[in-house]
């Protein structure tokens, strides 16, 4: 989304950036520092709240028992959905928001179909599967959306139990199967490690900045988004923005997006075994 | 299901299923793919121009199955719920024929088309002078006959090779090929039974003169190197489309000039006599 900024503030980015100095002091290949809290919403199965620079996100993570598609019965299903408070942005009043969220929940979506362990969340073979609902809410547009829902996405999945089900099996063949629920607390949590994380790489002038802040954001002639998994694996990549990018830019920004997302990652996972830790901790 | 002669007092035809997309175990044996191709060649490329007289400019691309028709209109004036804008903008339609597709329904096909229009928007705006055409509107047209794979790659060269046809000022031509990875190994200008069995597939449209890159699109799972290695053989497949284009563009010019100085020659009524002069030769 583009901040309102005059031409004279784009020029004096563009030119900093050409001297790889940052607005707000980074270097081109810092990320901004993550800011995330857990557990933020009582009704949600698993939520997270972040905060990278100004930008500011609300993941829940909600699951539930339904029939599995019929083309594929043997796997889960996940939806994303992704609204943009009309505080966010001036942008968003109104229906603005509303083609930039599917965009992005479209982009969410299919980075966890491919990275979830969608047989897992098989419950009866052909019959119930469990449905990941992951509800996504933009608060503050300060740069870098797209990255900062999906590091939010997998810090929620990431504390999200999947029920205890006992299935109980009628006695003749035509009886319905009984699905009981169990507690909460006592759930199995989802396998998240290879879910990836989005890096936004923008091209301003004819350097690559990562993470670009909402003021950088319209100065870039283009963006790429990458999702990177553990170890640099790449997932989906999309381009946005109007403008072409020289062939070597394209190499330089592919290699800053693979070494960035596993160090997002790694920090990300340090502090869910540290928090996790803390619960038990408190829980003993 | 037993298959019950249709005689003419049935009320329905009995339904015929859906065939599904044959799944062959090996596609690559020996360096060579099930269509007799190499690892890093396209399939048969058949590029024209100047298919549809009403249209400013447009453009045919066959690739084996894949069939893509282009069309550029305008020019025109922009409208008004749009607003002033001191650039042109490019409208980019595009659609699936309803035999195109094997796979998918109504809602899935206009899901598709929707994506295919905006990924060929971005595909094609970096190519354009929009500078040059204040207040107005390219309309740009994509109709794809046969979806037999990398459908998006055809039709963004079609689409460009229309643009170049109807006379629109470009920085560059943009090519667009797809690399797919199946299992492990690298193919250039995938098939639909390719892509449909591959872990990681992207789209690169580039303007390979200018050397810069227009679209990107990837899919799956990469492995790190892999990435690296797929981008560069899709660039190198980008400029070899590339020459084919302008090649198409350059035959088809010469042949017009060719044509234009016959009828000079015959000295004849002038208009109207340029099909009749080409009879009787």
């Amino acid at each position: 989304m583009q901040a309102d900024i005059s031409d004279a503030e784009k020029l004096y980015i563009a030119q900093g950036v050409a001297q790889g100095v940052r607005n707000d002091g980074r270097g081109c290949h810092d990320a901004r520092p993550l800011e995330l809290e857990l557990g933020v919403v009582a009704q949600a199965n698993g939520s997270a709240r972040l905060h990278v620079g100004a930008t500011d996100v609300m993941v829940g993570v909600k699951v539930s028992l339904v029939s599995p598609d019929a083309a594929e019965p043997a796997k889960g299903q996940v939806f994303a959905t992704v609204e943009c408070s009309s505080c966010a942005s001036p942008e968003f009043k109104g229906r603005g928001g509303e083609d930039w969220g599917i965009d992005m929940a479209a982009a969410l979506q299919s980075a966890l179909q491919s990275s979830l362990d969608l047989g897992s969340l098989v419950v009866l073979a052909g019959k119930t599967v469990w449905a990941v609902h992951l509800d996504c809410l933009v608060l503050n547009d300060g740069g870098g959306v797209l990255g900062a829902l999906s590091v939010a996405a997998r810090a929620a999945l990431a504390v999200t139990r999947l029920p205890k089900v006992e299935v109980t099996m009628g006695e003749g063949d035509d009886d319905e199967p009984e699905i009981e629920l169990g507690d909460d607390s006592e759930g199995t949590p989802m396998g998240v490690t290879r879910v990836p994380v989005i890096v936004s790489v923008a091209q301003i002038g004819s350097r690559c900045v990562v993470d670009p802040s909402a003021e950088e954001e319209p100065c870039a002639s283009a963006v790429l988004h990458f999702a990177v998994g553990p170890g640099g694996r790449l997932g989906a990549a999309t381009k946005t923005g109007a403008g072409g990018i020289p062939q070597p830019a394209l190499l330089e920004m592919l290699e800053a997006a693979q070494q960035l997302g596993p160090k997002v990652l790694r920090e990300l996972d340090g502090f869910l075994a540290a928090s996790a830790a803390a619960a038990s901790a408190r829980a003993a | 299901m037993a298959a019950a002669p249709a005689t003419a007092g049935s009320s329905k035809p009995a339904s015929v299923p859906l065939q599904p997309l044959p799944r062959p175990a090996t596609l690559v044996a020996d360096g060579t793919r099930l269509d007799g191709r190499g690892l890093e060649e396209f399939r048969t490329v058949f590029l024209d121009t100047r298919v549809i007289s009403r249209a400013a400019g447009s453009a045919y691309a066959e690739f084996n199955s894949t069939k893509v028709m282009a069309a550029v209109y305008g020019p025109r004036q922009g409208e008004r719920r749009f607003g002033f804008s001191d650039t042109g903008r490019l409208n980019v339609e595009a659609c699936f024929t309803s035999f195109a597709r094997r796979e998918g329904g109504r809602q899935a096909q206009r899901a598709a088309e929707k994506e295919l229009a905006s990924c060929l928007a971005a595909a094609l705006e970096p190519s354009v002078d929009l500078g040059k055409l204040p207040k107005s509107v390219l309309d740009v047209y994509v109709m794809v006959l046969e979806a037999g794979g990398s459908e998006a790659a055809v039709a963004a060269t079609a689409a460009s090779l229309a643009l170049a046809d109807a006379g629109v000022e470009l920085f560059d031509l943009v090519a667009a090929c797809s690399v797919s990875d199946v299992s492990g190994q690298l193919l250039l200008d995938p098939s639909a039974a390719e892509a449909a069995q591959q872990r990681g597939g992207l789209l690169l449209a580039a303007m390979p003169s200018l050397g810069e890159v227009t679209q990107l699109q990837m899919s799956g799972d990469w492995a790190p190197g892999a990435a690296r290695d797929a981008l560069e053989l899709a660039l190198g497949g980008c400029a070899q489309l590339r020459a084919g284009m302008r090649d198409t563009l350059l035959a088809a010019e010469a042949a017009r000039q060719q044509q234009r100085r016959r009828d000079g020659g015959d000295g004849g009524g002038g208009g109207g006599g340029g099909g009749a002069a080409a009879m009787q030769e």
